[in-house]
């Protein structure tokens, strides 16, 4: 990987749907930069789309009026942090998205099952409508051009 | 990125040929187009994403929510897709197996009639 490595690269976008083709345009800008192939490129966009998703389907109760999209490259593994502006957990955050029983109908389902196959991990909670999630893609299966 | 949706009436069958990116923002306009259709009659709709360039789960959602329209009234939904990237996410999510998915329109139409 290259010279754009343990800088963590923060965007904030309006908690609008038209904003998230924003986030998708700069994480894939992001991921060009940092030499990845086009699949995962691919990749990295839908996982932060899905993300974004999340957390403009939840009820807006606490939560803020922007989302925080920030990516993170370090020697062993790329992160990105997609989160309620300024919400930080305060507990280890939980890895299951959700606890339904899948079904290809329901589009929270079909959400989280994309975003558990393009990562290797995940961060995920929730709290008084405030969301935080942190997506992990390990550097051996970051294939490079 | 906004979202084209051009519709063509063949015979008995219906061509929907979207165009750009399917996400949370563009994706209602795509599920009222084909709501619309269907309540208008038409109950044999191939949807055409060879010029979608993005799609998510919001895709995939209005996607499903037409054929459950469809399907009770004995119509047809199938799709016209031969992009790797989202035919990826009907492999991941199971719904290749809902979907008809052909490589071109000719194949997509004599599947219907």
């Amino acid at each position: 990987m290259n010279d754009i490595k343990g800088k963590l690269v923060e965007l904030e976008i309006p908690r609008k749907a038209e904003y998230v083709v924003i986030a998708r345009l700069v994480s894939g800008a992001l991921a060009r930069k940092m030499m990845l192939d086009q699949d995962t490129v691919d990749d990295i966009k839908l996982a932060i789309s899905e993300s974004c998703n999340t957390i403009l389907k939840s009820p807006e109760s606490l939560s803020t009026d922007k989302i925080s999209v920030g990516c993170f490259l370090s020697e062993d593994e790329l992160n990105l942090i997609i989160r309620d502006k300024g919400f930080e957990p305060k507990e280890k955050a939980v890895t299951k998205m959700s606890e339904k029983l899948y079904s290809p109908e329901d589009e929270e389902n079909l959400r989280v099952c994309l975003i558990q196959s393009l990562v290797d991990d995940i961060e995920y909670l929730s709290s008084e409508g405030r969301h935080y999630i942190k997506l992990t893609k390990k550097a051996s299966t970051l294939p490079q051009i | 990125m906004d979202l084209g949706i051009d519709v063509q009436h063949q015979e008995k069958t219906t061509i929907v040929n979207l165009s750009g990116e399917i996400d949370v923002y563009t994706a209602p306009k795509f599920k009222e187009s084909l709501i619309n259709l269907i309540e208008e009659g038409f109950h044999d709709i191939v949807v055409n994403l060879q010029e979608v360039t993005f799609m998510d789960s919001t895709g995939l959602g209005a996607l499903v929510g037409g054929l459950k329209r469809i399907k009770p009234l004995g119509g047809s939904l199938v799709l016209i897709c031969n992009q790797d990237k989202i035919l990826k996410i009907f492999e991941i999510t199971g719904l290749n197996k809902v979907f008809p998915i052909y490589q071109d329109a000719d194949q997509a139409i004599k599947a219907l009639s």
